[in-house]
């Protein structure tokens, strides 16, 4: 019964990963406690931390109680007793849900004598601790497994003093010893009947929950001594163990088990106790915070300090951007499309009364702020100030039209922002020579500017700022593809290979900027790029950056100042930039393993292979990927015959890591492109993954300013030879489907669905619900129905497992844009599989995408 | 934690008013109780704080105003009279503001009926280090003294920026001390003004000898006219 444990794991975010091998087998094989020490340093600021039980579950010793643990919490724990043991993890889905998986082991049990069992649980809080009320939640704690640890309670905790006092009532095992009649049989009598524990999992039965004809009561409590961290635990536990004990795997005497907790700096709890008055049980737990990153420090450069040009230069700078050319009837003319607008009339009024003097009252109407103002007459209108002001504020407002309530002559001045200036500017812009810079493959276009530049303030030419800029980019680790810096613009291509956050990366560039541009620059136009390609644009107001430099930068004035938007389809300059410097070649070579886990014949197998892979951008969008992997320590082996009715896109995974251990893990050509603003494309073929070879392409729409995106892929595959080299075997299919991703802004919930036709030629539907972390660390779970019936998929009845996404700069001092990709099923199958790497565009879009960039803007002004 | 044990204590409420018939909402809270009831630290942070929606759903000039670490509350622009700005809150609570300086309050436990300046129209310094001397002229019934003096020295310090609703305003941060032998009272205001228009946008400030000081933050500001 083999596991694909890690399935689309080694596929799925293989362009992400390539270059970083060894940080990758750092990550994948790093113990648990080892990331999480670092934390220690938030010892004092981190809210309370609640032990765990055996079961994973935030309780007593075998029995829950009411807590939760901070949110995002994630843990796992190791419980172990004579003939028995238990892996949880354990996952603070939202402050009030906590979801736990687990995956059991039990000696002298069923008729193999050897059993392995895997459950989800989950736990929800109804009410908190008040002065008064208890905490409530209510829990079940085997919810798709198969029953073994059936269970369901509802739970009330109470602190009283340095004790904290649980007490509930279960159903199922926690109904061993009964306390009075289910009173949910008493209203329903169909609630007296509980199925018996049968072996098979993989369904929700619902037939079982909180059913039985009687309930039991437990409790317990913990005593928090006055030594730190040194918890002692006692718990009433009604579970009489029934089933192991008439298999000889425990036996029982009493219903009272009590322990000593020990918890090591929040982070590592250990617990021993004595169980059912017969055993010891020994536990650990490690907890892991995703919200921060691991390390409060980074080895890589700091950001370049904030420069601030002193207000005679902002405001030159500030006047040449309103009037470039002095036509303000010609910038009208050509201004095309204001950004989305911001609504913030009160933002608005707080500026202007802040900022500008006299302002009597105002107006918005469209794209076209009206101020009144009581001035002297015939006092001049100082344009630059209203727009630092209005466009420091909202970025749709493109006119100010200023009234000078004491002139009586009525006049209206009408002064222009900078996005309607520059907006025109671009929408003219066009190569008018080029010039190729000294280091490889800079083009900067100095003909440029449309216009005669503006008088300069003290400070670099453009000349020396590229050069500069270029040098300090690429200490910061990003690439500078072509620049452009001249009028009151900068326009920058560039490749970031270091940073996980987009935002981070245009900070830094943004910096850079504001520390070698020449002082009439205001607009920093940053356009990240991959492959040769323009992903995403993020527009700077110079002005903007350094007001939120001075005054520390509230989250309203970061918004203000960082303008996010898909670049133009036309990129004269960095297309003459990559004509120099294509074809691109990477590669890198490094350890890296990979794991099967659940098997109950080969519960852990692993393998330890050396990875070379290359990169070579031929063309822009067009490269050529190949990964060859070398074994070097392997113990995975096909343990039982294939029984599997369906095709066996999958459960052959074992003859694959067993007879190609040394093989190519992929090999093929990919051309990726934009086919509008906000549509992605990729075709490719080749080697696609280590089971399958084709033919295919995906495109991923993503709507400008918007959480949802919308996927699609389409591949005609040949599964491959089970040595991982060049032949193929005769299975084919075709395969494909529709997606739709949503970044939601709630808890940083996603959810995607696929529908369509996957590798065993079934039809049906993948659900994804994660949790994705400031951090970029993303956990959740996924679940696949198709028209395979649950007796021809087998055990597990269908595609299920957890997804953790762990960017690797989360887990070290370092920057990294590698994610590892930890996903694990539990069981691996043939029905509801898909081709790995189906949804690569999605990913490679990611970090660029509005939503991820949104909950990252503070890091575009404060990298 | 509180915030969900007051959520549920809320819903309890609520439940009982559904079955009962009652109606309860936010605007019913009674402003002048919690100023009556507060009695703190000076300058402590308030228990709960406007926001930025709350504020923007008020289309009239607005202020939030709070005793000591007593709840924030929103008061609206009700006049504006010979300089004086007349600042209504929920329940009878009026606050009269006079070029930012707070000279006489309505609906209190203890009210300040009047409070004038001496010295011609007050107006705080703008640029650091700067100064004005003020002598205040005010009326504390509660301990039947009237035309009570208070000399009051106010000095630009330095520049500060203050926020307001998530948004950073530069200022001018205003220190003033102030003394009145006849209350046996020493006290000191702060004010944070803006250096270009002249709006006071927060300031502490001190308005009977038995209560901490009102703090007092723009939210909306008062339009220029």
């Amino acid at each position: 019964m083999s596991n694909y444990g890690q399935g689309r794991l080694w596929n799925c975010a293989r362009r992400a990963r390539r270059l970083a091998p060894v940080r990758r087998l750092a990550l994948a094989g790093s113990a648990f406690a080892l990331l999480a020490t670092p934390a220690l340093a938030d010892d004092q600021q981190q809210p309370t931390i609640f032990g765990r039980d055996t079961f994973g579950e935030v309780g007593i010793l075998e029995t829950p109680s009411a807590r939760m643990n901070p949110d995002g919490e994630i843990a796992v724990t190791v419980a172990a007793e004579p003939k028995t043991y238990r892996v949880n993890f354990t996952f603070q889905v939202l402050p009030w849900l906590e979801g736990s998986f687990r995956y059991s082991h039990l000696d002298d049990f069923g008729t193999t004598g050897s059993y392995y069992d895997r459950s989800f649980g989950m736990k929800l809080r109804f009410f908190q601790e008040g002065e008064v009320m208890p905490e409530v939640s209510l829990g079940i704690r085997d919810i798709i497994g198969t029953g073994i640890y059936g269970s369901e309670y509802i739970v009330a905790s109470k602190t009283i003093g340095d004790f904290d006092v649980s007490g509930g009532m279960g159903w199922g095992r926690l109904s061993d010893i009964p306390a009075f009649r289910n009173p949910l049989a008493l209203l329903f009598p169909s609630f007296n009947n509980r199925a018996p524990f049968t072996g098979q999992g993989g369904q929700v039965n619902f037939g079982n929950f909180f059913h039985g004809r009687n309930v039991g009561l437990f409790g317990g409590v913990i005593w928090h001594t006055p030594i730190d961290g040194l918890d002692l635990l006692a718990e009433y536990n009604p579970d009489k163990y029934k089933r192991e004990v008439a298999f000889g795997n425990a036996t029982w005497k009493s219903p009272i088990d009590a322990g000593v907790s020990y918890h090591l700096f929040r982070v590592v709890s250990l617990t021993a106790g004595w169980l059912r008055g017969t055993a010891w049980t020994g536990l650990i737990s490690v907890s892991i915070d995703p919200t921060k990153p691991i390390w409060p420090f980074r080895i890589d450069p700091v950001a370049t300090p904030p420069t601030v040009r002193d207000p005679q230069q902002q405001e030159a700078a500030l006047n040449a951007a309103i009037n470039p050319n002095g036509s303000l009837e010609t910038i009208h003319t050509a201004f095309t499309a204001p950004p989305p607008a911001n609504p913030g009339e009160l933002a608005l009024a707080q500026t202007l009364m802040s900022e500008v003097p006299n302002v009597h009252d105002f107006e918005v109407s469209g794209s076209t702020l009206m101020v009144n103002v009581s001035q002297g007459a015939g006092a001049p209108i100082n344009c630059a100030l209203y727009a630092r002001a209005a466009y420091g504020t909202r970025h749709d407002l493109s006119t100010i039209a200023i009234t000078n309530l004491s002139d009586p002559t009525g006049d209206v001045t009408v002064c222009p922002t900078p996005v309607a200036v520059h907006n025109a500017q671009l929408a003219s812009f066009r190569i008018g020579g080029a010039q190729q810079h000294p280091q490889d493959g800079i083009i900067m276009a100095d003909a440029v500017s449309p216009a005669p530049p503006p008088p300069r303030a003290a400070g670099n030419d453009p000349a020396t700022a590229r050069v500069q800029l270029t040098k300090e980019a690429d200490k910061q680790g990003i690439t500078i593809r072509a620049a452009y810096l001249g009028g009151a613009e900068a326009l920058i291509y560039y490749e970031n290979r270091r940073y996980y956050s987009e935002a981070e990366a245009a900070g830094r560039l943004g910096r850079i900027l504001m520390a070698v541009a020449p002082p009439e620059v205001e607009i920093f136009r940053l356009i990240v790029t991959e492959h040769g390609r323009p992903l995403r644009q993020f527009t700077l107001a110079r002005s903007a950056l350094e007001r939120v430099a001075t005054v520390s930068g509230s989250t309203a004035e970061v918004r203000d100042a960082v303008d996010i938007s898909y670049p133009d389809l036309e990129n004269p300059l960095l297309d003459e930039g990559n004509d120099k410097i294509f074809p691109l070649f990477h590669w890198s070579i490094g350890p890296r393993y990979r794991q099967s886990v659940f098997d109950p014949n080969a519960p852990y197998q692993y393998q330890i292979y050396l990875a070379g892979l290359t990169d070579i951008d031929i063309l822009p969008g067009l490269t050529a990927s190949t990964k060859l992997d070398l074994n070097l320590y392997n113990n995975f082996t096909v343990t039982g015959v294939n029984t599997s009715v369906l095709p066996h896109v999958r459960s052959d995974i074992d003859e694959y890591l067993m007879k190609g251990a040394t093989g190519i893990g992929y090999m093929m050509l990919a051309y990726r492109d934009r086919i509008s603003p906000d549509i992605f494309t990729e075709v490719e073929a080749g080697l696609l993954e280590d089971m399958f070879a084709g033919a295919g392409g995906q495109m991923i729409w993503r709507p400008e300013d918007s959480r949802i995106a919308v996927g699609a892929d389409l591949y005609h595959v040949w599964q491959r030879g089970f040595d991982r080299l060049l032949d193929l075997r005769q299975y084919n299919v075709t395969t494909g489907h529709i997606s739709i991703y949503y970044q939601s802004p709630w808890y940083g919930l996603n959810f995607n669905v696929h529908a369509g036709r996957y590798l065993a030629g079934d039809y049906g539907g993948t659900f994804e619900l994660t949790r994705r972390f400031d951090t970029g660390v993303e956990v959740g779970a996924f679940a696949t129905f198709t028209n395979v019936p649950f007796k021809e998929f087998g055990e597990g009845s269908f595609d299920k497992g957890i997804i953790i996404r762990i960017p690797l700069e989360w887990g070290i001092p370092a920057h990294s844009t590698t994610v590892e990709d930890l996903t694990l099923r539990s069981l691996s199958r043939d029905g509801g599989q898909r081709l790995a790497n189906d949804d690569s565009l999605y990913e490679e879009t990611l970090r660029t995408s509005y939503g991820e960039i949104i909950r990252h803007t503070d890091d575009v002004t404060n990298p | 934690m509180s915030r969900i044990r007051n959520g549920f204590a809320f819903g309890v409420l609520a439940a009982a008013c559904a079955l009962s018939g009652c109606i309860s909402s936010d605007s019913d809270f009674d402003f002048s109780s919690a100023f009556a009831g507060a009695k703190s630290v000076f300058g402590g942070a308030p228990v709960s704080k406007i926001t930025l929606q709350q504020a923007a759903a008020v289309p009239n000039a607005s202020i939030a105003a709070h005793i000591g670490n007593g709840p924030e509350e929103m008061l609206v622009l009700a006049e504006t009279s010979s300089g004086d700005q007349v600042w209504h809150g929920a329940g009878n609570v009026v606050v009269v503001l006079h070029n930012g300086h707070l000279v006489q309050t309505g609906g209190l436990a203890d009210d300040l009926p009047n409070l004038h300046s001496e010295s011609g129209d007050a107006v705080l310094p703008r640029e650091a280090g700067q100064m004005a001397k003020t002598r205040w002229v005010g009326d504390f019934p509660n301990k039947n003294l009237f035309g009570v003096v208070i000399d009051c020295t106010a000095q630009a310090v330095r520049p500060e920026a203050v926020t307001s609703l998530g948004k950073q305003i530069r200022t001018m941060r205003v220190d003033e001390t102030c003394s009145s032998p006849a209350l046996n009272w020493t006290f000191a205001n702060v004010y944070w003004v803006s250096p270009v228009t002249g709006v006071v946008w927060q300031s502490i400030q001190h308005f009977s000898p038995d209560y901490d000081a009102m703090t007092i933050e723009v939210l909306r500001p008062v339009m220029g006219g």
